[in-house]
């Protein structure tokens, strides 16, 4: 029983090795370079920071798709206001807004009992035609003192600050096992004692607060806002929790590494296929069928757990 | 190797659920035209024997034969094509649909041209078959979830006459249809009968099992115990019958009176319920094992519900004199000194993908938060491994998942995650459904000892002999009511609650 | 009983009041375009693509089911009838819009009934799957020199008065049929209600979720020749940006589901459709540019019609 949990979780981590071969040796060792490492990196640091808040929401068996459109829209307003107002507003407003997207989506989802998929889909395409609102006919630049973060090492740093925080609550306090609770069963919780509203809502005030630093990652990285800010970030974000060997229903196998082994998949399938000249046009596709093929694999696991029963 | 002259004829048919053996060898023979009834406790077996002849289970062993020819139903379908009907106990309606489409939904070829379903051809359909029967007209066009249970008893009815079987079986039927609806039924077992077909029924009003079946087959722990002659038996003697086990050993109390504390735990006065359960008045004493009784519809179950806070209370207050608190919504009841073991373990109580350690710690994770509400996984860890010994689990160890465990190791871990902790009250639904024997004896053993500590412990349970076995007192609950409460001593016999329950 | 009865007066009689309200208002706003026969044969007109992708949808929410890659099916479909249609005319147009949509559909059915994958997700990944398919075939056209598939105007009378407006009722009679008095219907509605009883009452649950494909894309079929017929080309989309192109459908159907209540689902679709049209219509009139107000309108209404429609909902909802 201990061998066969064990093989199954290092799967994804074998699975990682053998892309990194693989990728490899299609870009003849390009892949390796200081550069690329980095900007794999770099690329992986944005997708691991709106995972860190979305996992919450999965570990409860829902899901949230607002999170680009929630990173680009705090993010540009939050720009617009500082110009206005000063630099001090930035940080806060932009933390702000995506608080208030979190908790709106808490709010329905709980409250009101429409599905987070359909809720926060449409909470997506209301944010991007907001972004449109403020990127279509202004150029949005980011504040300057902004840059001053623009350094690698400092942006590991922030992201290391953000994993041991984040990870600690998920994996250690009553507050992440209650979400993982919920995934498994919430008939149970609820009769646990545990107040499925109130996680619900805390699972997407996290989500939108972290959807909010991805904002600011990103607007470091690009100097300025567009109107294609922040898109496919959803996707990105929920495809490394599940490309990590995370169930779509949630529950106790929610895991922290689970979901970073699979944001670096994400960017090095990304990455790996530039370098080796794949048009950027078949991406999507091999994103796609790559998520339903680890998504059945990982049905098949469980499925194979619960057969094995008396 | 059939008999002649039967039209069903039953050989050493058994079955079993994980290690509970819900029937056992059983034989059994039905004539044409016999109207035959099955008494026996809950948990007997009658259920599982009759959804064995309907189709819905499949059995594990033995023959079943129907007009001498062997009978193998798969699935409902092919039972009602050899003209075998059965009315469920559960609902067995698409609630979204109207109730006309439900009588025919799935055998739809009888009124449909070129895949279209047609009103008219439905509506001529009931017709003929109400007719037929002599059975009150229904109401085709309202959607099956908005009828009320007597209705949509009525239209399954209609649904399994609509078969024209030669067997129909009716589990439970008559308790949610009215006075009227029930003479109905009367007059229609008796035109099946004068037709030659056979009607098999349970019921649990012993006098109107006597008053309308031809023979009664008694069963008790999966067995037929015997077949009698419904004209030479009477009530009092069929109820004997039933119960006969001798409550054993030490497998349950025997000490004469109630014994508990004076200092009450929970209070509750005169509540209604938005559920239905209605001027419901007890209160729970320290050391107390409080035991609701009845029938299944009678509300007993949600009253489990209602002092934990699941339910909506209309009127009146459950009270919890201890802390002074009152249970008003879904969160006072957890965080209350009080726990609560669901009926529906697998659903409502435990987490199936999860492991043993995980199951165990949930209830106790407030109590185990270190310095910045850290769970450390060493202190879970001991906690599962000191439960699991405590309750003597059956497992490969406290990371295996809760899904391979058998019923019984099932139930001690949902009993057991709240035993462990310093409770005030604890609510026990069914606590040894679907458990065998000896684990049986040991969850008695384990709340008894509970009692002992000061536990206050509301037993909520659908075996009598379990209710007298443990109880100090017991309240019977009919039609959302509460009808009698019973204190241990004399008079603290199955035949005194059966008279009041149905 | 008595003032219940006045209550739903009153309060049908205050939404009565507040959309005629708002009507005049608007139509004092634009200056008088508002409500003229020409522009609601606009609305109208505009509401038949949304509508049978309306139907479509119903229907797989009637089987349980939510999938919402229908946005990139729509478009593939399109493509082919344009493709064909330029080839070999009216035929073509119907069955290359048909025969996609309804293959692409029973693929996606086979894939949950197989796999078990919840229907949303896998959804999700077929989207990005049929999303890099029309990309790429776009691209392909255009870097082999050619145009993105355009179709001839004298092909387009499907989509042109009075054409659509017989499609649209052909549509209606279809869609009602099959959703309330066809066996495949009422079988699909009783296998999204209660999958556990049909199975005892002989229903084939998988066989009728494939029938259930088949009927869901041929709906969808309809709206991709029928935007390649209304619009002449239907443009590639990426980046999961499909899915919006059948918001407007999605919100009519939570809006039918609202007023279910009154009249039957099928029925309610158009009206709701044409009344999301109107919405829109009124907002280009006053000026609002489509991509930005618009859509967070669109997106907001779908919210709300959700939260109506779920009002009564009891248990969990993930």
């Amino acid at each position: 029983m201990m061998r066969k949990i064990a093989w199954k979780d290092l799967m994804s981590l074998l699975l990682l090795l053998l892309m990194c071969v693989v990728f490899g040796i299609m870009s003849r060792g390009i892949l390796f370079s200081t550069y690329n490492v980095k900007n794999i990196t770099e690329q992986s640091m944005q997708v691991i920071i709106g995972a860190l808040g979305v996992i919450y929401v999965i570990a409860m068996g829902s899901t949230d798709l607002s999170v680009g459109g929630n990173a680009a829209v705090s993010a540009t307003i939050a720009c617009v206001l500082s110009e206005k107002f000063g630099f001090w507003i930035f940080v806060p407003a932009c933390l702000l807004i995506g608080l208030t997207v979190g908790l709106l989506n808490g709010l329905i989802v709980s409250k009101c009992k429409v599905s987070s998929f359909m809720c926060t889909l449409a909470m997506l395409i209301a944010l991007r035609g907001l972004l449109n609102v403020f990127t279509t006919d202004a150029v949005v630049l980011a504040p300057a003192r902004l840059q001053a973060l623009n350094r690698f090492p400092v942006k590991v740093a922030i992201v290391i600050a953000f994993i041991l925080i984040l990870g600690y609550v998920f994996e250690f306090t009553r507050f992440g096992y209650y979400c993982k609770a919920m995934g498994e069963n919430e008939q149970m919780a609820i009769r646990m004692g545990i107040d499925a509203v109130k996680i619900r809502i805390g699972g997407f005030l996290l989500s939108g607060l972290m959807a909010s630093f991805v904002g600011i990652f990103q607007l470091i990285q690009q100097g300025g806002s567009s109107s294609t800010m922040g898109s496919f970030m959803e996707m990105k974000v929920m495809m490394a929790v599940f490309l990590g060997g995370v169930m779509v229903t949630g529950g106790l196998g929610t895991k922290i590494y689970k979901m970073i082994i699979g944001a670096f998949m994400i960017s090095l399938i990304v990455n790996g296929l530039y370098l080796g000249n794949v048009s950027t046009d078949y991406l999507n596709a091999v994103e796609g069928i790559l998520l339903m093929l680890v998504l059945y694999m990982t049905l098949r696991i469980q499925r194979g757990r619960a057969a094995a029963r008396p | 190797m059939a008999q002649e002259g039967y039209l069903l004829d039953i050989r050493k048919l058994s079955k079993s659920f994980g290690s509970t053996q819900a029937n056992k060898e059983i034989d059994f023979q039905l004539k044409c035209g016999e109207v035959r009834g099955l008494a026996g406790e809950n948990g007997s077996g009658k259920s599982t024997l009759l959804s064995q002849i309907a189709g819905i289970y499949s059995h594990d062993s033995g023959e079943m034969y129907l007009k001498g020819e062997p009978y193998q139903p798969d699935s409902p379908i092919s039972a009602n094509e050899r003209r075998i009907a059965i009315v469920v106990q559960e609902l067995g309606l698409v609630g979204a649909l109207p109730a006309g489409i439900n009588i025919f939904l799935g055998k739809t070829k009888k009124c449909s041209r070129f895949g279209m379903i047609s009103q008219k051809a439905i509506q001529r359909e009931v017709d003929v078959i109400t007719a037929a029967w002599e059975l009150p007209k229904i109401s085709l066009n309202t959607r099956a979830g908005d009828l009320n249970i007597e209705h949509r008893k009525m239209v399954e009815l209609v649904r399994a006459l609509s078969i024209d079987p030669d067997i129909l079986i009716l589990d439970e039927v008559t308790q949610s249809l009215s006075q009227d609806n029930r003479k109905y039924l009367y007059g229609l077992i008796q035109k099946l009968k004068a037709q030659g077909r056979s009607v098999i029924l349970i019921s649990h009003d012993i006098e109107e099992l006597i008053d309308i079946t031809d023979t009664i087959s008694v069963l008790r722990d999966g067995e037929i115990l015997e077949t009698v002659e419904s004209a030479a038996i009477r009530p009092d003697e069929l109820k004997q019958k039933m119960v006969g086990r001798k409550l054993e050993g030490d497998y349950y109390r025997s000490d004469p009176g109630p014994d508990h504390g004076d200092e009450v735990v929970l209070e509750v006065q005169g509540v209604s319920t938005e559920s239905g359960l209605s001027d419901l008045s007890f209160s729970v004493h320290k050391g107390e094992i409080l035991g609701f009784c009845g029938l299944s519809d009678s509300g007993i179950h949600n009253v489990g519900r209602l002092v934990y806070g699941l339910e909506r209370i209309c009127k009146g207050r459950v009270f919890l004199p201890g802390l002074n608190r009152e249970i008003r919504r879904q969160w006072d009841g957890p965080k209350s000194r009080m726990g609560y073991a669901p009926k529906d373990r697998d659903t409502d109580a435990l987490m199936m993908g999860a492991s043993i350690r995980d199951n165990f710690v949930l209830s106790s994770l407030k109590e185990l938060e270190g310095p910045v509400g850290f769970l450390g996984r060493k202190r879970l860890n001991r906690l599962a491994e000191e439960a699991r010994e405590a309750y003597q689990v059956k497992c490969t160890g406290i990371s295996q998942s809760m899904s391979e465990l058998s019923g019984g190791n099932k139930q001690k871990v949902n009993l057991g995650r709240w035993l462990l902790k310093d409770l005030d009250l604890l609510v026990v639904d069914c606590p040894t459904r679907g458990v065998d024997v000896g684990v049986k004896a040991y969850l008695y053993q384990c709340l008894k000892e509970a009692r002992k500590e000061g536990l206050g412990i509301v037993v909520i349970t659908d075996e009598l002999a379990e209710a007298i076995g443990m109880c100090d007192n017991i309240v019977v609950m009919k039609d959302q009511r509460i009808v009698k409460k019973i204190a241990r001593g004399p008079g603290f016999q199955e035949e005194t609650m059966i008279e009041v329950m149905i | 009983m008595e003032r219940g009865y006045l209550k739903k007066y009153l309060i049908s009689f205050v939404i009565l009041a507040v959309i005629i309200a708002a009507l005049a208002a608007i139509h004092i706003r634009t200056e008088g375009k508002f409500l003229t026969l020409s522009n609601w044969a606009l609305i109208v007109a505009g509401a038949v693509v949304p509508t049978f992708t309306a139907w479509g949808l119903s229907f797989l929410f009637a089987a349980d089911i939510t999938d919402f890659s229908v946005g990139a099916v729509i478009i593939l479909s399109a493509t082919m009838a344009g493709t064909l249609g330029n080839v070999m005319g009216i035929p073509g147009i119907l069955i290359g819009g048909l025969v996609v949509a309804v293959l692409l559909m029973s693929l996606n059915f086979q894939i949950y009934t197989l796999t078990g994958i919840p229907s949303w997700i896998a959804g999700m990944g077929m989207t990005m799957i049929y999303e890099s398919v029309s990309v790429v075939y776009a691209n392909q056209r255009v870097g082999r020199g050619l145009q993105v598939v355009q179709l001839k105007d004298e092909l387009r009378m499907l989509g042109k008065a009075p054409g659509i407006y017989f499609v649209l009722l052909a549509g209606l009679l279809a869609a009602y049929f099959l959703y309330n008095k066809s066996v495949v219907g009422i079988n699909i509605r009783a296998v999204g209600n209660n999958p556990k009883v049909c199975r005892q009452m002989g229903i084939s649950v998988r066989k009728t979720l494939i029938f259930c494909g088949l009927i869901a894309g041929a709906f969808f079929g309809a709206s991709g020749f029928l935007t390649e017929s209304y619009a002449g080309r239907a443009n590639a989309a990426s980046g999961l940006s499909s899915i919006s192109t059948i918001f407007q459908s999605l919100a009519a159907v939570l809006l039918a589901q609202v007023m279910q209540k009154k009249m039957n689902l099928t029925i309610a679709i158009p009206i709701a459709t044409i009344f999301i049209m109107a919405i829109f219509n009124a907002q280009t009139q006053l000026g609002v540019r489509s991509g930005t107000w618009q859509q967070v309108v669109l997106g907001a209404i779908v919210i709300i019609f959700g939260i109506f429609a779920q009002r009564k909902t009891k248990g969990v909802v993930k």
